[in-house]
């Protein structure tokens, strides 16, 4: 926060700094540290952060070459693992809830209770492995980033915090007290309703469309390719590489590339369908009570969000090109307080079935309209944009084309990519503007657009702070404007892009007198 | 409903505009950036004795001439699109040249006022006021203000803050 001179009119982000003024018997109130079983968790996990590097240095060190710097970055992870616990307290005073962290920038955030809206409790492997439970405390209006982080405590006392936590809020009193009843010692984790998820094994089918695999591979080549470069050759050094090196340069480039890329799309997949099955099998979403939705997948992953009219905000629709293209989708809640490093949305339903995804979605949402109904189209001078920009893009890759021909750096053989790139550009073109639209129901507000990444949002209208308008100079000529709804959860920002200019402002004037007048509307539930 | 009324009357052209020095201060600013930019250059020159470098040269003549056209262009088109008004129930900013951007919040709906003057600005006697909203990309900055405009706006945001309280999300 940069509030050095600022003037706060009604600050309601958590207070930083010596700002937080507690009361003369909260200062009684002893520092508490987290779980002593984070001086183990906290090294494993930079441990095995590292893992990768490490890996790379044993085979490295069969060749020779001594990868000193391996160790000291591990032993320097593992230490500051060490100090993180060391530096980290908080204490629960009458008004406050405080927490002290920081190894070289000390921080001490400071939060008053009464502001506390929601308890959100996480859990990796790891944690799980040690009863641990990261819990989370965030208030309504927070940024995400000043939340309270409490890594980690013990699960069987996760219930019981969260009942001291959430006793201030009306209406979270009784469910929370309820709760902590039923359960009574044992983790929360453990009971809830009824798993409305319906995920099946068979929904991994959907794995290799999501493109994970890709990426993941993709991250893996540039790490190998950067420890090549910085290890001064090590790989071309090992012999079985330096065997399939020479056999593969005696290849013609045609096969080679067939080759490749069955490899690539084989690899990939696997690799997908593992990491698939790692963090979202036995998928499950149950309502723990009225407030709290319960999310468990993957290899012991779980996650508890608070969920009321109070943080829930809408839901995003994820269809990427090659999951559209086999009718696959995955969602998100839009929330407050999960803070911005997560994007600030919660995962309700993993890469399956559309129709799944839409079904879950609407079960806690109760917005299907939004996610299933007719989108206005944006327009002939929007639909023109997308040939107009597919070309620039074409054109542009022609002019390096010719540039690095002119230079000597590429053959005439490369012009045989534009038999792909032309078709493809046009073919994305046309994508674009088909999924291009919004719309405007009662309290919900529609949009959507991408091709590769296609995106759809269905944001309440309780939620949205502000609007802006964003023309470029192109987008002013074409007559065209993004107009962008800003908000306190997940992403903060939802974009209507390229909207007939004439349209911007009737559309923002439509949404406002569906709310009531100001002075109202902020009593009202957000 | 005087929100809705306001928003879609008041949207074509908010009042307020930035200060007259706002140009001079604009220039200036550009032209700071760019000699340091420029300085980057020739200290590499220096240091790799590239005095007769001619990619180095084209290099040091492309920034002249990108500083010239900026600085020129750029402090009259802002002037011309900066615009700012704030009505009972909404703030409303226009900004940007090349792109450009209007913000609407309702006035409910802000939680906190900056004033900032940077050492160019406070020179100038120039105040740039930024209104928070609880939407991280939601902030309104009304750029290069007169001190006592500006100090004028902070005061009247502070006071119609208080009329709303609540954590404004």
């Amino acid at each position: 926060m940069t509030d050095a001179g600022a003037r706060k009119a009604g600050g309601a982000s958590p207070e930083t700094g010596e700002a937080a003024a507690p009361g003369t018997q909260a200062a009684e109130v002893p520092w508490i540290r987290l779980n002593p079983r984070m001086l183990l968790v906290h090294p494993l996990r930079e441990l095995i952060r590292y893992l990768p590097i490490i890996a790379v240095a044993l085979i490295a060190g069969s060749v020779g070459g001594e990868p000193w710097w391996v160790y000291v970055l591990s032993g320097l992870g593992i230490a500051i693992g060490v100090l993180r616990w060391f530096t980290t307290s908080y204490r629960i005073t009458e008004s406050h809830v405080q927490i002290k962290r920081g190894i070289l920038n000390r921080q001490l955030l400071s939060v008053p209770r009464d502001r506390i809206r929601s308890v959100d409790v996480d859990a990796t492997i790891l944690h799980r492995l040690f009863g641990l439970s990261v819990v989370k405390v965030g208030t309504g209006a927070s940024h995400g980033t000043d939340n309270l982080e409490f890594n980690a405590m013990r699960t069987g006392d996760v219930a019981e915090f969260r009942t001291t936590m959430l006793s201030h809020v009306p209406g979270h009193a009784i469910a929370a007290t309820d709760a902590a009843d039923a359960i009574g010692p044992a983790p929360a984790a453990e009971t809830g309703g009824r798993n409305f998820s319906r995920w099946q094994p068979s929904w991994m089918r959907y794995a290799p469309f999501t493109l994970s695999g890709v990426s993941s591979i993709v991250v893996v080549v540039f790490f190998v390719l950067q420890t090549q470069f910085f290890e001064n050759g090590v790989l071309t050094r090992l012999p079985i590489v330096k065997q399939q090196l020479t056999r593969i340069q005696h290849l013609p480039t045609l096969s080679l590339v067939v080759w490749s890329a069955c490899i690539l799309i084989v690899a990939a997949s696997a690799v997908a369908v593992v990491r698939y099955l790692l963090s979202y099998s036995r998928f499950s979403i149950s309502r723990v009570d009225q407030s709290t939705l319960h999310i468990t997948h993957g290899l012991l992953h779980t996650r508890q969000i608070t969920l009321d009219e109070r943080r829930l905000r809408g839901v995003q629709l994820s269809e990427p090109l090659s999951l559209r293209a086999v009718g696959g989708a995955w969602t998100h809640a839009i929330m407050t307080g999960l803070g911005r490093q997560r994007g600030g949305v919660a995962l309700l339903s993993p890469p399956g079935p559309r129709t799944e995804a839409i079904r879950i979605a609407a079960e806690i949402v109760g917005a299907e309209e939004g996610l299933t109904g007719q989108l206005v189209p944006h327009g002939r001078r929007a639909h023109r944009r997308r040939y107009t920009r597919a070309a620039t893009f074409a054109g542009a890759l022609a002019v390096i084309a010719l540039v690095a021909q002119l230079l000597g750096f590429v053959t005439p053989a490369v012009w045989w990519a534009f038999v792909v790139i032309v078709p493809g550009s046009v073919f994305l073109a046309i994508d674009r503007y088909r999924g291009l639209g919004h719309s405007l129901l009662p309290g919900w507000v529609i949009g959507r657009s991408g091709s590769f990444n296609r995106k759809r949002f269905v944001l309440a209208t309780e939620g949205i702070i502000g609007w802006t308008i964003r023309r470029s100079y192109f987008q002013r000529r074409a007559g065209l404007a993004t107009l962008i709804a800003t908000t306190a959860s997940g992403r903060h920002r939802y974009a209507i892009p390229d909207l007939p200019f004439e349209q911007a402002w009737p559309f923002i004037e439509a949404v406002n007198a569906q709310l009531t007048t100001p002075s109202r509307r902020q009593s009202a539930p957000l | 409903m005087s929100a809705t009324a306001g928003i879609a009357t008041m949207i074509h052209d908010p009042a307020g505009r930035p200060s007259e020095r706002a140009v001079r201060f604009w220039t200036l600013d550009a032209i700071i950036g760019w000699a340091f930019f420029a300085i980057l250059q020739l200290a590499w020159m220096l240091i790799g004795n590239y005095w007769h470098n001619p990619l180095h040269l084209a290099g040091l003549g492309l920034t002249v001439i990108a500083a010239t056209i900026h600085a020129a262009v750029m402090p009259r088109w802002r002037y011309r699109v900066h615009r700012w008004e704030i009505t009972d129930d909404a703030i409303f900013v226009r900004s940007g040249w090349l792109t450009q951007e209007t913000r609407v919040a309702p006035i409910s709906r802000l939680q906190t006022v900056d004033s900032r003057r940077g050492f160019l600005s406070r020179m100038m006697g120039l105040t740039t006021v930024k209104i928070t909203t609880a939407s991280s990309a939601g902030a309104l900055t009304i750029h290069a203000l007169d001190d006592a405009v500006a100090d004028d706006v902070v005061a009247r945001l502070a006071a119609i803050a208080q009329e709303h309280a609540g954590d404004a999300t």
